[in-house]
């Protein structure tokens, strides 16, 4: 057998050679591989702690050493540069000094010693945000006031108000609290038994924060709007923002009557809302599927709009994969002449690089808490430039009553609520949404583009077109089958989810590799006292060596 | 579920099914073998009366090897009154006839028979020939011998004594070596893959089942039996097989004895190794489709498991194996999307590691097999040389259908021989033939 001739069999048999057992899976990756190197590629985060080019106007500095709770306020601070609409570079403080000058904007999160806080702003002439810190003694004390630390004062009952006069009050623990002179701007209140001053101060385009934890709602809720107020260039308010109400996390196999109520309700009092539908991949022919999807085609009728909720995924989830899951599910409920105009996406997808590809592919993206804290937020990446993507990106409001309702029209916010709780909780909420200051606002006032694989939706205020052919948005009532076959055979259960088997069969191998092992070992032990002795494996007389003296 | 969904599933259970009897039968050939080892399988009659062996060694054009084969024959350590070679000269057009002259003229002493055929009477392959050379027969015990072979001195003695020793026995069938395994890439596959399957499928079947096939050379049949079935049938490729068949439903069982050794040559070239393949699974096809009824008849007996195992192999393995390639290929190329969930794929690598524990199992059992290369070449192997199977199998189902369809005479495919090197390696591999275990 020539070298070439096996050199080609080689070929052909490894091509051919990717185990049937996970034909599905191989041939996805592989295509995913093939795609890739030949269209887009997907960059490896940088490991290098400072961006290799700058990429956002916004520099925020943290503390050389940076522990969990840091971390946790430093991304709440990122976040909230991204829903503002601003990508930002993120840095710790020995590495910030050499690059601070090629920023506009300058945010000092939690910087603990004043001296060094003052050094490193030393020369610095765009806006500052100082967030739980004030520099020391510095040259130019009209910019930056100098900062007396109060002994003894840690806790302090902070207000501040909100859009519509709305004031809300929050008892704080505060580390270097200072007491500044004559700030040229004042908002909210800190008070305590020894006094009263300003929460928030500012001197020409410095502001100082005094919080250091912007994880609660609160503090989040000042640090969104005064930074919206501290990066508006003019002198009078920046945008409005409407927020959207989301009835969110909706199955199938939820009650359909019980949603249909809350949807009647809602066009009822004409309230513009948002249904975020979870994923379905299979059985979207079952009666559940069809009878939901009525409901759903109701309320795009009436008012309503749905958006797709992102698949639930454990473990790690490639672009790729997410693009595909999307296309399966988008497809399954265009069928039922259901179409959703927007993606609900975790918060901790702003963070994945990898994911942006597809993500990119919508034109609006919802965002929900998914209960990840700052542990998403890559310190090596040192940037978070999500914004890049062009997305119409909608947070979370930040809840700072009980009816989760949102009080900040500095950014487009999203009212959550659960289905599961009844359409009077649901209403309840809808309604203090709506009677807030900040207005309600419909989807289908934006318009809307998604792509999936091998094909599009867009709506352009007035016509939805998806895959190239017109689709009605107007309600039919449809018949759902009563006798459907539900296929409920070994078979077709084996079918939907291999992922029992593979326990079964994963024992199996490991099994029979034990077994192999052992066999192997007894083999070769008894093949070695076999040939190593001279007869049934116990040395005969002449092996023996004869004994000393 | 798809088509696609469907045809996944059933490529992946029935891959993984056949994983589990491969699996099963290696330890019960595991055992067999193990216990086997530990006899030298000599089990002498009563009063030292051995029967009368012909010795039956169909040949054409085999002047390359039938002369080491003949001597080999000669060598036995078998009473050398006791049996006679007859070697089947069929059609041949080269020298063998000279060369089995001279053997002749240098043994003359010794009971050495040819028959030479012409067109007419032979060179209709080797079934005719084995009936040929049974008409001269003068044994009442017949052995077959390949005229590649080199058995060992031992073999046909420990193949007599095991067939006399129990009536119920029709047949003992020996064990077969690669001689030449160190010639090729390729030789060294065959190497493995022959000692796998007789691990597995021999052993393993006679552990469990008292089931074992005859491999087409170092066996020994009575020579009742040959008659009362009128003799090897001349339309198989694979008579070994089909004979075997017909042993079962006589009532009787094959013991397979890993202590008769022979060694014989194995294609070292790709052509000549897929042209004897296909010649083997057209054969094993033909075999399958004439006995498959006796599948449900319960009189054929334990055959009726040989069968269905037979067809599991020709019919689940083979369309099991085309439907994951092609599933493979078109998932690349985009045409094929399969939405099964959940699949692992760690599944997939610890079916490779079964794979070449199972195989290193059976090499752990041969002297100087089991090695690091050894398990390299598995691995290889599984890449490669097992894919060849399926290329195999597809073109003699095709040329089997092609056979029925067009009622074509079925033709002896001859494997080309080829001169093999006298270096030390082979001397060395000569000297590893002593048999395991012997008691001294």
């Amino acid at each position: 057998m020539t070298c070439k001739r096996l050199a080609c069999l080689l070929a052909i048999g490894v091509l051919l050679s990717w185990f049937p057992v996970c034909a599905h899976a191989d041939t996805d990756s592989l295509r995913n591989i093939i795609t890739k190197s030949g269209g887009e590629t997907s960059q490896a985060p940088q490991s290098t702690a400072a961006p290799k080019t700058q990429k956002s106007e916004i520099l925020i500095i943290y503390p050389n050493q940076l522990d969990s709770a840091g971390r946790n306020s430093l991304c709440s601070v990122v976040e909230t540069m991204t829903y503002l609409g601003h990508s930002a570079d993120y840095l710790p403080q020995k590495q910030a000094a050499e690059r601070i000058s090629r920023y506009q904007s300058v945010v000092c999160c939690g910087l603990k010693d004043s001296a060094e806080t003052e050094a490193l702003l030393s020369g610095y002439s765009g806006r500052v945000l100082l967030l739980g810190c004030l520099p020391g003694t510095v040259p130019d004390p009209a910019r930056y006031p100098r900062g007396k630390p109060a002994s003894g004062r840690n806790s302090a009952v902070a207000s501040y108000t909100f859009a519509g006069n709305h004031t809300f009050t929050q008892l704080l623990t505060l580390d270097n609290l200072s007491l500044p002179q004559k700030p040229t701007y004042t908002a909210g209140s800190l008070s305590d038994s020894e006094g009263r001053q300003p929460l928030v101060m500012g001197w020409g385009t410095v502001r100082y924060l005094p919080m250091t934890d912007y994880t609660t709602s609160f503090a989040r809720a000042v640090l969104e709007q005064e930074t919206a107020l501290w990066l508006w260039p003019y002198n009078d308010k920046p945008h409005s923002y409407a927020q959207f109400v989301v009835i969110d996390s909706v199955y199938p196999f939820t009650d359909p009557h019980r949603l249909l109520s809350t949807v009647k309700q809602l066009a009822e009092e004409k309230i513009s809302f948002v249904i975020s539908v979870m994923p379905i991949y299979q059985n979207a022919d079952y009666p559940a599927m069809q009878q939901f999807c009525e409901v759903l085609r109701y309320a795009q009728a009436n008012g309503g709009a749905v958006i797709l909720h992102a698949p639930i995924v454990q473990g790690t989830l490639s672009a790729a994969d997410l693009q595909q899951k999307l296309t399966d599910a988008a497809d399954n409920y265009f069928a039922n002449q259901v179409y959703p105009v927007a993606l609900e996406i975790p918060r901790s997808w702003i963070y994945n690089e990898d994911l942006r590809t597809a993500l990119g592919r919508y034109r609006t993206l919802f965002v929900y808490n998914d209960g990840t804290a700052g542990e998403c937020l890559d310190l090596k990446l040192a940037t978070n430039d999500f914004v890049r993507l062009g997305v119409q990106l909608i947070s979370p409001a930040i809840s700072l009553d009980t009816e989760n309702t949102g009080f900040l029209d500095c950014c487009a916010g999203a009212v959550y609520v659960d289905a599961s709780e009844g359409s009077e909780k649901v209403m309840k909420t809808v309604r203090a949404a709506r009677d807030s200051a900040v207005p309600l606002k419909s989807l289908w006032d934006m318009s809307q583009t998604e792509y999936f694989n091998g094909g599009q939706l867009t709506w352009d205020g007035s016509i939805l077109t998806v895959n190239g052919k017109k689709a009605a948005l107007s309600y039919t009532p449809q018949s759902c089958s009563s006798n459907h076959n539900y296929k409920r055979t070994m078979l077709y259960r084996a079918t939907a989810d291999l992922q029992n088997q593979n326990h079964v069969l994963i024992v199996f191998a490991a099994a029979a590799i034990g077994i192999f092992l052992l066999c192997t070992y007894f083999a070769r032990r008894q093949m070695h006292r076999r040939f190593f002795y001279s007869s049934g494996g116990r040395p005969s007389g002449k092996d023996v060596p004869p004994k000393k003296g | 579920m798809s088509v696609a969904d469907a045809a996944s599933l059933y490529a992946i259970v029935t891959i993984w099914l056949f994983m589990a009897i491969y699996a099963f039968l290696s330890i019960g050939g595991f055992r067999y073998i193990l216990r086997s080892s530990v006899s030298s399988g000599s089990n002498p009659p009563p009063g030292g009366q051995y029967p009368m062996v012909s010795i039956l060694v169909p040949a054409h054009n085999e002047a390359l090897v039938l002369g080491r084969t003949v001597r080999s024959l000669l060598n036995f350590d078998y009473p050398k009154n006791r049996y006679e070679i007859i070697i089947i000269n069929d059609n041949s057009d080269d020298n063998t006839l000279e060369i089995l002259q001279a053997i002749q003229r240098e043994y003359s002493d010794r009971r050495l028979i040819v028959i030479s055929t012409d067109r007419t009477v032979g060179g209709a392959g080797k079934s005719n020939a084995l009936n040929i050379g049974l008409s001269v027969a003068k044994g009442s015990l017949i052995a077959v011998y390949d005229a590649d072979n080199t058995p060992e001195p031992s073999a046909l003695r420990i193949l007599t004594e095991n067939l006399i020793s129990d009536p119920k026995i029709g047949a003992t069938v020996g064990k077969f070596r690669t001689r030449n395994r160190n010639a090729s890439l390729l030789t060294r596959f065959v190497n493995i893959e022959t000692l796998a399957h007789q691990c597995m499928n021999q052993a393993g079947r006679s552990f469990f089942f008292r089931l074992c096939t005859i491999p087409g050379t170092n066996y020994l049949i009575r020579r009742d039996i040959i008659e009362k079935i009128g003799g090897w049938d001349v339309k198989a490729l694979s008579e070994d097989t089909e004979i075997s068949f017909r042993i079962y439903r006589m009532g009787y069982y094959i013991k397979f004895l890993p202590q008769a050794v022979t060694w014989e040559q194995e294609p070292y070239l790709l052509s000549v190794w897929f042209r004897q393949r296909t010649r083997w699974a057209r054969g094993n096809i033909y075999v399958l489709v004439k006995n498959f009824k006796y599948t449900f008849d319960p009189k054929a007996g334990p055959m009726r498991l040989d069968t269905l195992y037979f067809a599991m192999v020709y019919v689940l393995m083979l369309s099991s194996l085309i439907t994951s390639d092609v599933i493979f290929v078109g998932g690349l190329m985009g045409f094929i999307h399969v939405k099964l969930a959940g699949f692992s794929s760690l599944l997939w690598g610890m079916a490779i590691v079964v794979f070449i524990a199972d195989m290193m199992l059976t090499l752990s059992l041969e002297r100087n097999e089991f090695s690091l290369q050894s398990a390299a070449l598995v691995t290889l192997m599984l890449f490669t040389y097992a894919k060849l199977w399926v290329f195999v199998m597809i073109r003699a189902v095709y040329l089997s259908i092609m056979d029925h369809l067009f009622h074509r005479e079925v033709k002896w495919d001859k494997t080309v021989r080829y001169v093999e090197s006298t270096n030390s390696e082979n001397s060395k591999f000569k000297s590893d033939t002593m048999p395991m275990g012997r008691k001294q």
